[in-house]
């Protein structure tokens, strides 16, 4: 009787988590990777703006580099400064096994961003907002239940 | 170790599911458990060596219990079974659909820790010396819990199901 029970207990179908608990769970640990990215990006980036600062010698501060603006306000007739990057959103996803070679099942997430940017135009008084949106699929071969 | 962990939880989400769901008795709550229990494991530097299942099976444990505590102090909530409502295979000698109403209600009247006791090592597949582990206590003590579990679920669907399920 005892292992007729316990063999009962095994046939009965059990409560599946969500698919989206997988994403919570390991995408919390890959998004802690993005933000120590992020910050070690950061820094690499201060010291570089030091650098170019100290490379302009007393004369004033140095002036950023221009970027082109996108192509919506490439018609503006003086150079626009970007003076704000910012990555304002960011989600990683998980969408189940994919196996695109036909033999290796690799677990896919989808990693999004949106990053936003702005040009101001001071001679003209104007400034251009701009989202961008950016997105890599991120392909991890992992043991499959 | 990271990774070792990032296996365990591909390995055995199910029972860490199970096992979650089977303490706070709410889906949303046990996953949420479950996320809290492995946001604290992948900041953890320091683990014990040795086998970390009943490591992670005692993270969720805890994370599960905490849930449980908060979810008791807000308004009543509908209790969720571990179970689905609907055998796998409707049409499986093995189980009928009377069986199965009989265990999940068999399961859902054990006591608390008796029924912690056969979600460990059923459906989290944890040996009696994991389970020791994970709950803190001599493996004598957590061996004969199952076994009284075991047989009570025994006794109430032998009792009602009626003589011929005792072959």
């Amino acid at each position: 009787m005892t292992s007729d029970i316990e063999n009962l207990l095994r046939e009965m179908p059990l409560r599946k988590p969500a698919a989206s608990l997988d994403a919570r769970v390991v995408g919390r640990r890959r998004r802690l990777r993005i933000i120590l990215w992020t910050a070690a990006t950061a820094g690499v980036a201060a010291a570089a703006a030091a650098a170019i600062i100290m490379l302009a010698g007393p004369g004033g501060p140095a002036k950023l580099p221009v970027l082109p603006p996108p192509a919506g306000v490439a018609q503006a007739p003086s150079p626009a400064e970007p003076v704000r990057l910012q990555r304002n959103w960011s989600q990683l996803s998980y969408e189940g096994v994919v196996v695109p070679d036909g033999r290796t099942p690799l677990r896919q997430f989808r990693h999004q961003a949106l990053e936003h940017v702005q040009w101001i135009d001071a001679a003209r008084g104007t400034k251009t907002e701009m989202t961008i949106p950016r997105e890599e699929i991120i392909l991890i071969k992992a043991p499959i239940d | 170790m990271r990774q070792a962990i990032e296996r365990i939880y591909w390995e055995r989400r199910q029972g860490l599911y199970t096992l979650a769901l089977a303490i706070t008795r709410c889906p949303g709550r046990a996953e949420d458990a479950i996320q809290e229990a492995f946001a604290r494991l992948w900041k953890t530097a320091a683990r014990p060596g040795g086998d970390l299942v009943p490591y992670v099976f005692a993270a969720v444990r805890n994370t599960a219990l905490d849930q449980l505590r908060r979810q008791e102090a807000a308004a009543g909530v509908e209790p969720a079974s571990i179970y689905n409502g609907l055998p796998a295979d409707p049409a499986s000698e093995i189980i009928t659909a009377e069986e199965h109403r009989l265990v999940r209600e068999a399961v859902e009247s054990l006591p608390e820790d008796q029924r912690e006791a056969v979600v460990m090592r059923i459906y989290g597949n944890l040996t009696f010396e994991e389970m020791a582990k994970a709950l803190g206590e001599p493996l004598q003590t957590v061996a004969s819990r199952y076994r009284r579990a075991i047989e009570k679920l025994g006794e109430k669907v032998k009792r009602v199901a009626g003589p011929s399920h005792d072959q």
